[in-house]
């Protein structure tokens, strides 16, 4: 028999105290709406609500899944996606590991700051100046024909759609996504320089094996975190740029629902996003128990 | 010990979430369930109710979204208030979040008594979720009677788009311009640079007109920087549509042919559009640059023109881009920038079998329909009838008052004559003062006195350019009138227009429509058609009630 | 110290790559303040803009001459301000007992966060319960339902974690409890990953407009990416094709309003920066405590 004093609960009670307000946050506003969920198997009335609704079991996935548009809208997601979570994911790790190398102070700041500014705007913005600077007249290239070159097909080529894709979103968000890495560069003892230094280790050396291993911790962690959006080829961006002599790559999960949601189909809405989300967190997890093993019996995220 | 704990808290927490979600949903529920005190449709006997003048009657409506944003008491809204003694409470809501919040007001149980609707599928949409009541037709003739001939005459299709098995569930409005074809516009300094002085008029002539613009240097600056034209695929509805126009076409819509219904977009005579638009690509006649011209609007296309790129541009041919007093007008900004240019409004290009015309949507735009408070309160809805009536049914002066507010303090006509048009007053001049400050509950244009109130420069233009009977029409109205659009429409037509685009640009050969057609009828197209021969008959059915015979002349 | 060749080359390389970086990250706001300064005519001038040939302020007056904008940035404001503050109070105040080792349960609480990131109720199960709790046509509306977020949290939590257990034991010793180790302890040393957080918090908070959109009806609370969609995207071509005929195809605002909205949108973020920056650039070191 354990006495009180023992229970968990009281010989950790503040910390429990701290947690208890963020807890409840996280239960009201998240967790009742997952209550609506049950519309996915659902002929979901406005005026029945959404419990009276009757059931349609899985009705609205067959509806979802039963295109000949869906399978290629999946291959789509899983292409453009898989390259924003590999190419995309390192080129902050990249981006920030040459800035941490400059030695200039004032110019590494400003490029910082510069490179955070695409950030700032919605590709309803970006969509018309990457149409304008890409375009077959477009100022790059033209530049590209001066030089000898010929023209790029950016937006209307397949191949070259998807290359576009990356390279833009990588363009928009490595700034913004390298402050992470920065702030854990912050934090590296100048003591472990310092004692590479006196091995004789040369700038190289020094970023693989001082400032990577520094690094780790945190890429696993973004690297957890973001696989879990797998299924999330970066709507607004695709939406912006789309245009029909891509569609056989850039019709995407998101503009595939978007297409099949009449203004008020919730039920289908939700069930594709009841799939992303499951998806989703399968790779979570997944990548979670891998980050465990490389992290050699870590704890992983949790 | 540990598992145990975490799956009944996990249980405990779920169950507990769920609940109070459950209650959440019924209190929305009730909410709605006690504007309507769920009363039978048919248990009310509309005709047998009479009004009593001294009740003030409140009203929740929700009208067109606009920006900028409406506010309550706004001029419009008083007169009506005063006349009919009712209470109006508008519920504004602006263009960008309008599709989003409806539903999700419903779904909580606030339906307003009178709700906008843009689509036709969007009043079958509320049908579908129970949300809005029938409107009976002999209703609106007996309280309404102008307005009701007014729709029949001028938009009869509306009653179309109301309908829903045998009932009607809606009051239409007309978009006076959606009677107006758009033409093009050419560079006038551009058809003469290259010795055309006959403006072009047929399919023949265009081609050579813009084939001379691409090869024949019209800007004299010894570079071969010029194309013919250019498109857009933003909107399928304005995809060359001159073109398919010249052969009697609508690509993206329901076409009659002896008697039924077909889709346009696999009809022989779009693969001969689609054979010359391929040929014109190829041969450098259309710039390259169409495909992605839409992005960001319409801009590049303006742009396009002001540049110098391009000498024709489609669907520019309003009065706005030629009204010389507006400094964003097409010909004030082509001034500025190249005092040399001169834009001109275009004709219709005529095909090889003597037809013309471009899409149009058609006079019947939106519908108002009416939410469950209508069946618990029906004075609410015969109300709104009367205003409606009142509307456009006492003559010219009170069809203005409710669209520019109170002469000689909100608008007047300019140096007060009435053949300049209607000029707004100070500080009323201002978008956001007009929207805020004096209109309202705006409801249906009325094509006579729209027309009538215009400048004589506008309407002489308009005379000029833009002839009604120019304009295409969807045979039923719009493509998703049929019921499974739903589930094919969408997807059908994304993959038309990565067909046509990939046509176009030749690389897929032209043989390959055939190959189209064919699986298009397979991935539903077959079942669309069928049931789009239902929709016609039902069409005729309701054009027959209403006694109308021809149709020709815009008059849809 | 000296330097090899191959460093200077790399220095150099390094040095012209982020320029070019940066210029290219830089376009899109030249581009923009570029139109937004011009006039309406010189705008539609094909070619790069990376100055306007011919200025003018017009845009400008115009926009600030409408209270529409006024209140919009106030609320936008209020939002980033205090939404940014209570976050970092409260994902520090979560993540800190999930960081630590002896807190029972912390893996079934950390899961039960996690996966709010992934799963959520949809839109109109939200749109009931924002009504529920009487957050409609609110401003807390913008606060509350994103305070937590998941990703916050395990950024916030991997952190605390890999700060040495000396520290916390050392202040255990002296008789701190956990609310002080926190706050005495922890958030200090935690500068640069509270910075990022807190940047991209404020950045959220300033482009959100969704919840906006859904749940505001009152234009007194709305915040100012709303009026910048509206201005931005409102009458395109897109509308009509979704059944918005009628009430005017033609474009209330011309593209040197739709530049100047923008860059009034974008500048204050911009001016921010900066003094996030200097807790996450290389420099701020870890109070020289030694392992």
């Amino acid at each position: 028999m354990k006495k009180l004093s023992d229970s968990p609960f009281r010989k950790n009670q503040e910390l429990f105290l701290m947690l208890a307000p963020c807890l409840l946050l996280v239960f009201v506003f998240l967790y009742i709406p997952m209550g609506g969920l049950i519309v996915a198997f659902k002929d979901f009335r406005l005026s029945l609500g959404i419990l009276d609704s009757p059931w349609n079991g899985v009705d609205t996935f067959k509806k979802l899944f039963s295109s000949s548009d869906f399978p290629l809208a999946l291959r789509n997601t899983i292409i453009i996606s898989g390259l924003r979570l590999t190419v995309g994911f390192v080129a902050p790790i990249f981006f920030a590991i040459l800035l941490n190398e400059v030695r200039l102070k004032w110019f590494g700041r400003s490029v910082q700051t510069l490179t955070y500014l695409p950030y700032l705007f919605s590709w309803v913005v970006l969509g018309g100046i990457f149409q304008m600077l890409l375009a077959e007249s477009g100022p790059i290239n033209s530049l590209l024909i001066s030089l000898g070159g010929q023209a790029i097909p950016f937006l209307t080529d397949d191949v070259w759609f998807v290359i576009t894709l990356v390279v833009t979103a990588i363009w928009q968000t490595a700034g913004y996504t390298a402050v992470i890495y920065l702030a854990a560069l912050a934090g590296i003892d100048p003591g472990l320089y310092e004692a590479a230094d006196i091995d004789g280790a040369g700038r190289f050396r020094k970023i693989i094996h001082v400032t990577l291993p520094m690094l780790r911790p945190t890429i696993i962690v973004l690297f957890v975190l973001q696989i879990g959006y797998i299924l999330n080829a970066g709507f607004d961006q695709i939406y912006n740029l789309y245009n029909p002599s891509v569609y056989d790559v850039a019709d995407v999960v998101d503009t595939y629902v978007l297409r099949r949601l009449l203004t008020m189909d919730f039920s289908l809405a939700t069930a594709a996003g009841l799939f992303k989300s499951v998806v989703g967190f399968m790779m979570v997890m997944f990548a979670n128990k891998l980050a465990r093993r490389w992290q050699g019996g870590g704890s992983g995220l949790w | 010990m540990l598992n145990r704990v975490y799956l009944i808290t996990g249980s405990l927490v779920a169950l507990s979430a769920y609940a109070i979600f459950a209650w959440l949903d019924h209190r929305a529920l009730s909410a709605a369930d006690a504007a309507a005190a769920i009363a039978n449709p048919e248990s009310v006997d509309w005709l047998s109710i009479e009004d009593d003048p001294e009740r003030l009657i409140e009203i929740s409506w929700m009208p067109l979204p606009r920006y900028p944003n409406g506010l309550e008491g706004a001029y419009g809204e008083v007169v009506l208030e005063k006349r009919f003694n009712v209470d109006i409470q508008p519920i504004l809501l602006d263009k960008p979040g309008y599709p989003q919040r409806k539903p999700l007001m419903f779904a909580a149980g606030d339906i307003p008594d009178i709700v906008w609707d843009g689509n036709p599928s969007d009043v079958q949409k509320d049908i579908y979720h129970g949300c809005i009541r029938p409107i009976p037709i002999d209703l609106i003739k007996k309280y309404a009677p102008n307005y009701f001939k007014l729709i029949s005459d001028f938009a009869p299709m509306g009653w179309l788009y109301a309908d829903y098995a045998g009932e009607n569930w809606g009051l239409p409005v007309i978009w006076a311009d959606g009677g107006l074809p758009t033409p093009g516009v050419w560079r006038k300094d551009w058809l003469e640079a290259v010795g055309i002085e006959k403006e072009p008029e047929t399919l023949a002539e265009f081609e050579e007109a813009f084939r001379r613009f691409a090869f024949d240097d019209p800007d004299g600056n010894g570079k071969n920087d010029t194309y013919g034209l250019t498109n857009t695929t933003i909107g399928w509805h304005l995809m060359f549509s001159e073109f398919f126009g010249a052969y009697g076409v609508l690509p993206f819509d329901w076409v009659e042919r002896d008697g039924s219904i077909v889709w346009g977009g696999i009809t022989s005579e779009a693969k001969e559009v689609l054979a010359l638009l391929q040929r014109w690509n190829a041969e450098g006649v259309l710039d390259p640059e169409w495909i992605t011209d839409g992005l960001g609007e319409k801009r590049r296309l303006k742009e396009k023109l002001m540049n110098g790129r391009v000498g024709y541009a489609y669907g520019m041919a309003v009065f706005n881009e030629f009204d010389t007093s507006s400094p964003k007008s097409l010909v004030s900004v082509l001034e500025g920038l190249n005092p040399e240019a001169v834009a001109v409004p275009a004709k219709l290009p005529v095909g090889p079998d003597g037809q013309r015309g471009v899409r149009n949507w058609g006079r019947a735009s939106n519908t108002y329909v009416a939410g469950p408070g209508v069946v618990a309160e029906p004075l609410k809805l015969i109300r709104t009838l009367k205003m409606m009536e009142y509307q456009v049914g006492n003559g010219m002066d009170v069809y203005l008052e409710s669209m520019y507010g109170k002469r000689g303090t909100h608008w007047d006509y300019a140096n007060g004559n009435p053949s300049e048009g209607i000029t707004r007053l100070a500080p009323f001049v201002e978008e956001r003062s007009f929207q805020q400050k004096v209109l309202s509950v705006w409801t249906t244009e009325h094509p006579v006195y729209h027309e009538k109130s215009h400048a004589a420069a506008e309407s002489a233009f308009n005379e000029k350019f833009r002839n009604p009977k120019h304009c295409l029409f969807n045979a039923i109205g719009r493509p998703e009138m049929v019921p499974s659009a739903q589930l094919y429409l969408e997807d059908l037509r994304a993959w038309q227009m990565n067909v046509y685009t990939e046509i176009i640009r030749g690389n897929f050969p032209i043989e390959y429509f055939d190959e189209f057609a064919e699986e298009w009828l397979l991935r539903g197209g077959a079942e669309m058609t069928e049931e789009a021969q239902g929709v016609m008959l039902r069409k005729n059915e309701i054009f027959a009630s209403l006694g109308i015979e021809n149709e020709e002349g815009g008059q849809r | 110290m000296k330097e090899g060749i191959g460093e200077r080359i790399f220095t150099l390389l390094n040095t012209l790559f982020l320029a070019v970086f940066g210029f290219l990250a830089l376009y899109p706001f030249i581009y923009t303040l570029s139109i937004s300064l011009s006039t309406p005519g010189e705008a539609y001038r094909s070619g790069l803009h990376l100055y306007p040939r011919e200025v003018s302020f017009e845009a400008y007056k115009m926009i600030i001459g409408n209270p529409d904008m006024v209140f919009g940035y106030m609320n936008t404001i209020f939002r980033t301000v205090v939404g940014t503050v209570l976050t970092l109070l409260m994902t520090c105040l979560c993540a800190y007992p999930l960081s630590r080792k002896y807190m029972p349960y912390r893996r079934g609480i950390t899961l039960f966060i996690v996966f709010t990131m992934l799963f959520s109720g949809g839109v109109v199960p939200t749109y009931l319960l924002i009504k529920g709790v009487g957050l409609l046509d609110s401003r807390w509306v913008y606060i509350w339902p994103v305070l937590i977020t998941g990703f916050n949290v395990i950024i916030v939590k991997s952190f605390f974690e890999q700060l040495p257990d000396s520290y916390s034991e050392a202040a255990k010793i002296d008789g701190a409890g956990e609310f002080r180790i926190l706050f005495g302890v922890y958030i200090p040393l935690s500068k640069p990953v509270l910075a990022t957080v807190g940047l991209w918090t404020a950045v959220m908070h300033w482009n959100m407009w969704f919840d906006a959109m859904i749940y505001i009806t009152d234009e007194n609370k709305q915040v100012m990416q709303t009026f910048l969609r509206r201005i931005v995207i409102d009458n395109s071509v897109e509308l009509a094709d979704k059944g918005f005929v009628g009430g005017g195809i033609e474009s209330l605002a011309s593209d040197t309003i739709k530049a100047a909205t923008v860059i009034i949108t974008v500048l204050p973020m911009l001016i921010v920066y900066p003094f996030a920056q200097k807790y996450f650039v290389k420099g701020i070191q870890l109070g020289g405590v030694k392992e």
